[in-house]
């Protein structure tokens, strides 16, 4: 499966983190990063991005679901995986993941509850059978839409938003700190991967939902709202600049210290990780998105150009975050830690960690996403139909 | 203000959130091992106290040499009296667990390498001369480079190692010859 | 007050588990090799302290360890809890190292190496029990744990197989074993060592470049060595893990 260059220990010329570890940050980055566009405009009050606020709650829902499915199939018992809630050991940074993954996921489905138990309240007349049911479940037995509880529910909503940023973050930057915590591993090891991390996830995330957003928006036929469209390529100019500089720094910084690491990392560059780290990653999905975006927020575009060309980045960032997430992943476990070599990773594709299970775990989220805006209403348009006046609420 | 906002959609959450807590500690209380916790420090010694006694539940299945003198009493003398008195007897014939059981009774036959090519397999993995980092100083063992070592003892190039060599004592019969060299010469001298 | 209560608790501890330390079973009644050992009614695992030494000048690369551990815990195929490396440094300071198979089979052939050699000799590798070993700090569900005479052992019931401990051993030792799908490891023969067998690697070398031994017996050769002036270093110290794997003419090529 794999082959070797130089001398690797014996036991090392298997890579032991696969597919699925470069593809659970992946998810996580997504999640993190949709919430942040849903709590801009929650906390923050981004007006311009209230027509997907909802719909990046729900996207980050779908992912959030099939977040854990790349780490069970990659675990050798995954049926003790529990055990990581039962005992957690105090000093391991993965040793957080079982709670701080729950924790998340009550919040976000928190804030789903409070934001939708209103829209569920108004819909329910409309509504018979099975989903009527559901919907008066979800609700809580309160279809109460005075004021003063419309105004609860929102100001709920946004303390919940508000723990919910810091939890995206430690959810994603933590995963991050998986990484950077191994010291035994040269190319993991900076404290500036968790920010690297947290950066990258929001990158994804909006790429994420700017995409979804322009995908449903065409197959439906309805128009593309456009301040909320330009709004969200600003924020992805602004955390793509971020990203970028701060990989290129953790590299900068690697190459001008040119400590004994570097000597080895320098032909990983170079010589394994060359075409998806230099020129995939940096060069290709990194340089051109950045060109890009930074053309469409200074010269202010808008129309089809803009819907293309945000498409276009969204799409070459999502393969970029993906790339960089391979790059940490299989780049740090391709140097041998003996120092004198190299151990390539070709993945199979119907392996148990494969290709074919990732492309299933990766298309997962979005069924999912199908699937639960038949429940869920993703869109304000959506309750345009609806007879009662909507003001005031979130 | 005017108006008291219905909050029992939150309270019935909240409400299951503490059932939720409340559940998954009953359920982890359950399913900790007692023996699991702080046996000494919190960042090395944080574990299940059986685990100790699983491993040492593995039954050896390397025993000593000593424990194949009972019934390999000849090759025993032998071997612990000659040069090779370090060498493992398992490592040529293979662990003691395939052989004997626990209750002392045989289970199966051991290898026992005769063939030629075996031999000579298993002699130069130590004796090579040709494989660099033998080490030198401190002399460590004796090596041999083939086949000069047969060309030196005017033997023919396709002999093994134990035509010459008793494996278990490797000096054993070349010391014996050497003794009745020295007797034949003794009474040659003596006569 | 407290102290003598702590006192009797811990008498109390002692007490209990000591009774399920009594005298484990071996197939056979065999002279003991580690003195003292095995044949103790209680074990105190606190008045104890081994320590493993490798001496590079003796070791003769003949891989006969790396075959006693591959049996002895009937490891799979492609996975090492132990191995050989051979080095060999050219005058002009370039190194080649190689371990074929880990050396289960020996080194059969000679490396070519084009340029005049200074200096050429096998490194055995195992697991260097460190004193604060980073797979334990990062194992997410304790399953890997130091005990109080300084083994570091996995819980083969409670390891989630997640591989965390194997990206954290800066010495490449650990692996997820193919069969189990549990994390493994070298364990210094654990089993044996507690019964007053020697590691089955130690057994098995036929030149004594493996040694192993209790530093509390003053009679042992580890703790003689460690009295001596001889020279012994361990791997990565700039890792902070303080191994308690020593070697012995350690050359600083070898990482």
């Amino acid at each position: 499966m794999a082959d070797v260059v130089g001398y690797v220990f014996p036991n090392e010329h298997h890579i032991h983190w696969s597919l699925m570890i470069v593809t659970y940050p992946y998810i996580t980055g997504i999640i993190a990063g949709a919430f942040i566009v849903s709590s801009l405009y929650h906390v923050f009050h981004v007006k311009a991005l209230k027509p997907v606020s909802r719909f990046a709650l729900i996207f980050a829902l779908s992912f959030g679901i099939c977040c854990t499915w790349p780490l069970l199939n990659h675990l050798g018992h995954p049926e003790r995986c529990f055990n990581i809630m039962l005992t957690p050991h105090p000093t391991s940074a993965m040793a957080g993941f079982g709670y701080v993954y729950s924790t998340y996921m009550i919040i976000l489905l928190l804030e789903i509850l409070f934001i939708y138990r209103a829209v569920f309240a108004r819909l329910l007349p409309q509504t018979t059978g099975f989903k009527a049911t559901l919907y008066r479940a979800l609700t809580f037995g309160n279809t109460d839409l005075s004021p003063a509880t419309l105004r609860f529910d929102h100001k709920v909503t946004s303390w919940l938003a508000l723990i919910g940023i810091p939890m995206a973050c430690v959810l994603h930057g933590y995963v991050g700190f998986i990484f950077g915590g191994v010291k035994a591993v040269h190319w993991w090891l900076t404290p500036l991967m968790p920010v690297i991390f947290l950066l990258s996830a929001c990158v994804s995330g909006i790429a994420g939902i700017i995409l979804g957003y322009l995908l449903v928006q065409w197959w439906k036929r309805r128009p593309v709202d456009e301040e909320c469209l330009s709004t969200l390529v600003k924020y992805l100019w602004g955390f793509l600049i971020l990203d970028v500089v701060l990989e290129l720094l953790d590299l900068g910084v690697h190459a001008y210290l040119r400590v004994e690491s570097w000597h080895v990392l320098e032909h990983l560059i170079s010589g394994p990780l060359f075409t998806s780290f230099i020129v995939m990653q940096i060069l290709i999905f990194s340089f051109i998105p950045l060109v890009i975006l930074g053309v469409l927020t200074l010269a202010n575009v808008r129309g089809k150009a803009l819907q293309i060309l945000a498409t276009l980045s969204a799409v070459m960032l999502l393969i970029q975050v993906y790339c960089m997430r391979w790059n940490v992943v299989i780049g740090g476990q391709m140097v041998s830690k003996s120092g004198r070599g190299y151990t390539f990773y070709h993945p199979g594709f119907f392996e148990k960690e494969g290709i074919l299970p990732t492309i299933l775990i990766l298309l997962a989220p979005v069924i999912i996403l199908f699937f639960l805006a038949k429940v869920f209403p993703l869109w304000m348009t959506e309750e345009g139909q609806n007879p009662q006046p909507i003001k005031n609420f979130n | 203000m005017s108006e008291r906002p219905n909050r029992t959609h939150a309270k019935r959450i909240v409400l299951g959130l503490i059932l939720l807590i409340v559940l998954g500690a009953v359920v982890r209380s359950l399913l900790v091992p007692d023996d699991f916790g702080n046996h000494g420090s919190l960042f090395y010694k944080f574990y299940r106290k059986g685990a100790i006694q699983d491993e040492l539940s593995r039954s050896p299945r390397h025993l000593t040499n000593a424990s194949c003198e009972s019934c390999h009493p000849w090759e025993y003398q032998l071997q612990s009296h000659s040069k090779h008195r370090t060498l493992s007897c398992e490592f040529c014939h293979g662990p003691w667990a395939d052989h004997v059981n626990a209750q002392g009774q045989v289970i199966g036959a051991l290898p026992n390498p005769t063939d030629k090519q075996a031999i000579k397999a298993l002699c130069l993995r130590c004796h090579n001369r040709a494989i660099r980092a033998r080490p030198r100083d401190p002399k460590v063992i004796k090596t041999v480079l083939l086949p000069d070592h047969l060309r030196q003892k005017h033997v023919r190039e396709d002999h093994a190692c134990d035509q010459c060599h008793l494996v278990h004592a490797p000096l054993y019969y070349i010391n014996q010859m050497k003794a009745i060299w020295q007797n034949l010469l003794k009474g040659a001298t003596g006569e | 007050m407290n102290k003598g209560r702590r006192k009797f608790l811990g008498y109390l501890l002692k007490g209990t588990a000591g009774s399920l330390y009594w005298m484990l079973p071996l197939p056979i009644k065999v002279p003991l090799q580690i003195p003292g050992l095995g044949e103790e009614e209680k074990y105190d695992p606190e008045a104890h302290e081994f320590v493993f030494m490798v001496d590079i000048n003796r070791c003769i690369g003949c891989g006969s360890c790396c075959v006693a551990d591959k049996r002895e815990y009937q490891v799979p195929d492609g996975q090492y809890r132990t191995w050989v490396e051979r080095y060999l440094i050219t005058v002009d300071g370039e190194v080649f190292v190689d371990s074929p198979k880990g050396a289960l089979e020996g080194y059969p052939e000679p490396r070519k190496v084009e340029k005049p050699v200074r200096d050429a000799f096998f490194v055995p590798k195992l697991c260097n029990m460190c004193e604060e070993p980073a797979c334990v700090q990062v194992c997410p569900v304790g399953a890997t744990f130091k005990t109080d005479d300084g083994f570091v052992l996995i819980d083969y019931k409670r390891c989630i197989g997640c591989a965390y401990c194997v990206q954290a051993c800066p010495y490449g030792v650990r692996y997820i074993h193919k069969k189990k799908r549990t994390a493994d490891k070298c364990t210094w023969c654990y089993h044996r060592v507690r019964r007053g067998l020697l590691p089955a690697c130690v057994n098995a070398c036929p030149t004594g470049a493996r040694k192993f031994g209790d530093l509390r017996d003053p009679d042992s050769e580890v703790s003689k060595i460690l009295r001596s002036s001889e020279p012994l270093f361990v791997l990565k110290p700039d890792m902070g893990t303080f191994p308690r794997l020593k070697y012995l003419h350690l050359r600083q090529e070898v990482i």
